[in-house]
């Protein structure tokens, strides 16, 4: 166990901090906002957590705090300007802000690093620390995915009209989904870089929000569960296909294409699915015994 | 209780309703007639907070509410029941009446749910039947049950027999006098003439964006001319 841990360490550690990511795209989308800032806030948390500890000389959780609070605020700021967007325009807006950030560090001049990016900004973070946090984050989630907030959350998602029809302020919803995701996606960048101690501009980039889509879409969009499932896949698959070689592209593309068709609701979705028929069946078999034996 | 005077609506250039005065009453259903795209549901939402108005007021319980956010308006006790009987289909009868009561005072929610199924049997019978499986009135009075969960003075309601049976139109209709009965104010946008001014005391008939007569649903009966000349041959035969 010890050896497979530490020869796999790394992937495990960006398995959560993957995680994180995907949770930040998949938050507001649960909240029926198209927004993809979670990418710009990895970047912001980032930035933030390297220069506070190279230029400002902080210790690594100050760091990661000031990144993912930075990113919080500044996330929440673009939700104030966009609020009123909906869908693809939603989308547009949130992904050009997310490129304005990593306009913004290449064109930084000292204090990002601008194109080569900042070095030396190594935090001490071990897998507990991460699984700390993530645990932290995912019982929030948790809490809007439960019995009245998650109904009130699929609400605000399906049919906002009708939410603010039985009293729900939508708007505040959405609003609160645009400071979570800064917060999360701010802890995933600052964990991320702080690890590696180092963050380029390359990283805060349209690939990113590719990545983060396709975990939750493969994964399973409405719950963290998901995200988890599809953080898992896309950490992994490299190394499970890496047999494959060059042609790891188009595995992998040919899987997210399979997953979009046949599993609209991801992974966990077809997991609850058989979890489902077999308990039907379980039920059915238990009914007709009590049939026979009546 | 509700005093709308001369509200004015547009979407963008254009302009949707300009002039629509309306009053509603505690205990009283008051009925809207009009032709298709006459105005009857922008007012509406207006009125409920969804669009805010060019001009014109919205006076509730002796307070301006023009333009008040609609999340805010339910909570000064005037719900409304969208066009489409819209009800969470996977959700059961209780849940649904349960997601009602967001709106309403801590510790309400359970009475609430008592008297509900009081007023609506059919709902208590049905209680944790899958709101997908009830018939289509059924759905329109879960609706209802759902905008009386937040304890409502008054309901604005759109079309509530749109897509109904006959037999169920009588039905919804005879539930929504029974609501009134209770003392809640109704202001009921109805494309049945027939069927809503049976159950109407009042009535407001709007034509092209602008009221253009109210009155008791008495008078509204005995002047044919009336409302003939605004909803066209159809809306009222056999009245």
């Amino acid at each position: 166990m010890s050896d497979w841990y530490a020869m796999n360490v790394v992937l495990i550690q960006t398995t959560l901090t993957t995680l994180l990511l995907a949770l930040s795209i998949q938050v507001p989308i649960r909240f029926g906002v198209f927004s993809f800032a979670g990418v710009g806030a990895f970047g912001i948390g980032g930035y933030t957590a390297a220069i506070a500890m190279v230029h400002l000389g902080w210790t690594t959780w100050p760091s990661v705090a000031l990144g993912a609070v930075l990113a919080g605020v500044v996330v929440f700021a673009l939700g104030l300007v966009v609020q009123r967007l909906t869908g693809l325009y939603m989308g547009m807006a949130t992904i050009a802000f997310t490129l304005i950030v990593s306009v913004v560090a290449v064109n930084g001049g000292e204090l990002t690093g601008g194109p080569g990016g900042l070095f030396g900004a190594l935090g001490e973070i071990d897998t507990g620390h991460i699984l700390a946090v993530v645990v932290v984050v995912v019982a929030v989630l948790v809490w809007t995915e439960a019995k009245g907030m998650g109904r009130r959350v699929d609400t605000v998602r399906e049919d906002p009209e009708l939410a603010t029809a039985m009293g729900i302020d939508v708007a505040r919803y959405r609003l609160a989904s645009f400071a979570i995701s800064g917060v999360i996606g701010g802890l995933a960048g600052a964990i991320t870089t702080l690890l590696r101690s180092t963050i380029t501009p390359a990283e805060v980039n349209f690939h990113m929000v590719v990545l983060a889509l396709t975990a939750i879409i493969v994964g399973g969009a409405r719950s963290w569960l998901g995200a988890f499932i599809g953080a898992v896949i896309f950490v992994w698959l490299p190394t499970v296909i890496s047999f494959v070689q060059e042609w790891e592209k188009v595995v992998y593309g040919f899987l997210v294409a399979v997953a979009a068709i046949y599993l609209p609701n991801g992974v966990l979705g077809l997991i609850k699915d058989l979890v489902h028929r077999l308990r039907t069946r379980q039920e059915r078999a238990r009914m007709a015994v009590l049939q026979e034996k009546g | 209780m509700l005093e709308v005077t001369d509200l004015h609506v547009s979407y963008g250039p254009v302009r949707a309703v300009h002039g629509v005065s309306l009053t509603a009453t505690a205990g009283q259903v008051t009925l809207v007639l009009g032709a298709n795209g006459a105005g009857k549901t922008t007012s509406l939402r207006a009125i409920a907070g969804f669009h805010k108005p060019d001009a014109g007021s919205v006076w509730f319980d002796g307070r301006d509410i023009t333009g008040m956010a609609a999340h805010r308006v339910v909570r000064r006790g005037m719900v409304l029941v969208p066009e489409g009987r819209k009800i969470f289909l996977p959700l059961t009868v209780e849940e649904n009446l349960r997601m009602g009561g967001y709106a309403a005072p801590k510790g309400s929610v359970e009475k609430g749910i008592e008297e509900i199924y009081q007023t609506f049997p059919i709902l208590a019978e049905r209680r944790h039947a899958q709101a997908g499986l009830l018939s289509g009135g059924e759905q329109q009075m879960l609706a209802f049950g759902r905008a009386l969960m937040s304890r409502p003075k008054l309901m604005l309601m759109d079309e509530p027999s749109m897509g109904l049976a006959p037999a169920m139109v009588e039905r919804v209709l005879s539930s929504v006098r029974a609501m009134a009965d209770t003392g809640i104010g109704i202001l009921m946008v109805e494309q049945n003439a027939e069927a809503g001014l049976r159950i109407a005391d009042t009535v407001a008939v709007v034509s092209r964006g602008e009221t253009v007569w109210t009155g008791t649903a008495d008078e509204a009966r005995d002047s044919k001319a009336i409302v003939h000349a605004m909803l066209g041959e159809a809306a009222l035969d056999g009245v």
